[in-house]
């Protein structure tokens, strides 16, 4: 009984102990945080990496025979499978958005240049039942009929489509007022005085509206065969309507991406993919050049990739939306191991800590041990009074890190708040985040990690200590004053 | 140095027992056979016991004599199993200390052996009442010390209040005096119930009305419950009530007679 009596008090009575009780409480509270955070942002940047993606992903490949029609297919998904919720043809095509800066103008120069996108074309119908798209929609006419602009461009057949919110900042699109000058001089997207990218929803939803039916420039080439069969490209430069503003979460992305309706995209489409000008038994189906398709839940892709593959794989290419950004989600998780990594050094330190602590402890209770030694104490005995010191040590660090990490995680915002204001010190700079609030995961198992990791060493490091005043000669210890 | 060389250290009196001429026949409780320990002090050897052999009989007081430096805490270190001699045999009820591991040595040291110390040796972050406590809490595992805390605790209650400390159970050892401290030393000596209590100058750093109080309670022990006690003093006015005087010189026993003998000597 000794053993813990004496350890819990000498924990209790010596500040130093106390003090490595703080180490391995800060140690442990940073960890925790950032394995929170770190967990937080590889589950948000999962989410925003996926984006528009859909959980798994057919590509058609050419063959002698002709994939099957959507309709075709979508009911083979849905009948094989019961997994498979739904299905949405895509064809993605390769545009330029054409733009005017100010470079070369001063030079008697235009000053055009040409951004390279993807016009995705869906079927709103199927695509929405895929998708979360839907609901990144920030602005549009009808939500049933996003690129719907008006009767009149619908009539007149106008190229219409859907910009990303990263791609309204990043060419500060604006709308302009009677006159011609730009009504918001930073873009829609930002504030009019400070260019700040623009935080608050209400706003956001409102200036993304008086986008409608501004006009973008494109550029699309189409290949065609001459009359002798030669490839011949063709340049097309329709004036497009912005239909409305989306948000996928993914700004990478977002900035390289317009969706469009289907069947716009499809007469973009060159003739090697439009199976009515291909000699026949060497054509994709221009219907859809990528099939999106959605599952109950996320957790049987691979088991739903392998059924299909063995189902469909001599036509398409089966892929879940992970193995498209393997590398990029592979790159989040070592980026979040290194960090782990690093900051275990501050849990070593802390052990550290308590070995120069107990070490301490054990030179200043020199004449203790003598004591108990005399009075009868083993010299397991007393080996384990530092033993148990060092664990109540790293037991009580690691509860008090716990909760200290545990309080940082839940109110981060407000600590990041706090830097930002008082020291001007953005955590996660919202132009590159593109977070509103910083994401935190409390994942039990990677805490109690952290936590067990810690109490095991400062059992380590209580050893070296403890050894050494168990081989204290108890005579010599009652000497020592 | 050979035990053939040694001057006669003992004279040839026989104890006079305390009460009963039975004891006479028993052995002795504790005895030391020609113990001999040396120090090494910045590379010198300094003898501090050259050859003592010693016999504590149970029921007995026995006082060891000598001024400071002569070696009578090693020797009280040695006689109660906390120090090995570099010769010698030391037995406790027959039993060879070489021959006991240190666990048991320890158990011994826990159940059957009280020591008061010559600085108290109280462990400073404990109050009174709970120094007076570590010993039954060495006993004890922290499995079994549930069932025996009630026990212990009044059992340290009481010797704190033998030693007429109650109110002062729940100070430090730096807010008592030092006598006090002695005190709770002495309490603590005596709560596992040892069948043997070594003192080491009991009241040497006491004033004259305390020294006596601290006497008159160790006394009294031996008169009321027979404890057998070694008390190491260079104070001849405590050790002439010993029951028998033991006088250390230079690490040697040069008397070993009964207190009147021994004043007249000093006188």
């Amino acid at each position: 009984m000794y053993r813990l009596f004496l350890a819990l008090r000498y924990l209790r009575s010596r500040l130093v102990n106390l003090i490595s009780v703080g180490g391995v409480m800060a140690g442990v509270a940073v960890l925790i945080i950032v394995m929170c955070i770190m967990d937080g942002f590889q589950a948000r940047v999962r989410k925003h990496v996926r984006g528009s993606l859909s959980h798994i992903i057919l590509t058609p490949t050419t063959g002698q025979q002709a994939p099957p029609t959507f309709a075709r297919l979508e009911q083979a998904l849905k009948a094989g499978e019961s997994h498979v919720v739904a299905a949405a043809p895509q064809i993605r095509y390769p545009i330029f958005y054409e733009y005017q800066t100010q470079r070369q103008v001063a030079y008697g120069g235009d000053g055009f240049t040409w951004w390279q996108m993807e016009a995705v074309g869906v079927d709103w119908e199927a695509e929405r039942r895929v998708s979360e798209l839907a609901d990144g929609l920030l602005a549009c006419r009808d939500p049933e009929r996003p690129f719907f602009v008006s009767r009149e461009a619908e009539a007149r057949g106008k190229t219409t489509l859907l910009v990303s919110r990263t791609f309204v900042e990043r060419f500060a699109l604006t709308p302009y007022d009677d006159n011609g000058a730009a009504r918001y001089p930073y873009g829609a997207m930002r504030d009019d005085r400070t260019g700040a990218r623009l935080e608050d929803d209400a706003t956001i939803r409102e200036r993304a509206e008086t986008l409608i039916g501004q006009e973008l420039q494109l550029l699309y080439g189409t290949a065609l065969k001459d009359e002798a069969g030669n490839p011949r490209f063709d340049p097309s430069t329709p004036i497009a309507l912005i239909a409305g503003v989306y948000d996928s979460g993914d700004s990478l992305e977002d900035l390289k991406t317009v969706f469009m309706d289907i069947e716009q995209v499809r007469g973009m489409l060159p003739h090697r993919l439009d199976h009515s000008t291909n000699p026949p038994g060497r054509h994709p189906p221009a219907e859809y050049l990528q099939v999106n398709v959605r599952l109950d839940d996320f957790e049987h892709a691979d088991l739903v990739r392998g059924r299909l593959e063995e189902r469909l794989g001599h036509a398409f290419i089966v892929e879940t939306w992970e193995d498209q950004k393997a590398d990029f989600l592979r790159a989040v998780e070592q980026e979040k191991v290194l960090l782990v990594i690093v900051l275990s050094f501050i849990v070593m330190l802390s052990g550290f800590i308590i070995l120069a602590t107990l070490t301490l402890t054990v030179v200043e209770k020199t004449r203790d041990i003598g004591i108990v030694a005399a009075l009868g104490a083993s010299r397991t005995g007393i080996l384990s009074i530092f033993l148990f010191n060092g664990l109540l040590i790293g037991i009580l660090g690691s509860l008090l890190g716990l909760g200290l990490g545990a309080w940082f995680t839940a109110n981060v915002d407000v600590v990041k708040d706090f830097l930002h204001d008082w020291f001007g010190i953005d955590i996660f700079p919202p132009n590159i985040y593109h977070f509103r609030s910083i994401p935190t995961v409390w994942h039990w198992p990677s805490v109690l990690k952290v936590m067990g990791g810690s109490v095991l060493m400062s059992f380590v490091a209580g050893l070296l200590p403890a050894m050494r005043a168990a081989r204290l000669d108890p005579i010599k210890s009652l000497r020592y004053e | 140095m050979s035990d053939a060389e040694l001057p006669v250290e003992s004279l040839p009196i026989q104890p006079e027992p305390p009460e009963s001429s039975s004891l006479e026949l028993e052995p002795p409780m504790l005895e030391g056979r020609g113990l001999a320990k040396s120090y090494r002090v910045g590379g010198q050897r300094l003898d501090v016991l050259r050859g003592v052999d010693i016999a504590v009989r149970e029921g007995e007081i026995l006082a060891i004599l000598g001024k400071s430096g002569c070696g009578k805490s090693t020797l009280l270190h040695v006689l109660g199993w906390l120090d090995s001699p570099d010769e010698g045999q030391i037995l406790y009820r027959g039993r060879d200390r070489a021959t006991v591991g240190a666990t048991e040595r320890a158990q011994l040291r826990n159940t059957a052996l009280g020591f008061v110390f010559q600085f108290y040796h109280l462990l400073p972050e404990l109050t009174a009442l709970e120094n007076v406590l570590m010993p039954s809490m060495i006993t004890h595992g922290a499995l079994t010390w549930g069932a025996n805390r009630r026990v212990a605790r009044e059992r340290a209650a009481e010797l704190v209040e033998l030693v007429g400390l109650t109110t002062r159970a729940k100070h430090r050892p730096r807010q008592l005096s030092g006598g006090e401290r002695q005190r709770v030393a002495i309490a603590r000596a005596l709560q596992n119930r040892p069948e043997f209590l070594f003192c080491d100058e009991p009241t040497g750093n006491l004033d004259g009305q305390t020294a006596e109080d601290v006497r008159a309670l160790l006394w009294g022990l031996n008169e009321t419950q027979g404890q057998t006690m070694v008390i190491v003093t260079h104070d001849a006015k405590l050790a002439s009530q010993a029951h028998r005087i033991v006088h250390l010189v230079d690490g040697r026993i040069v008397t070993d007679r009964e207190p009147e003998l021994v004043e007249q000597v000093e006188l």
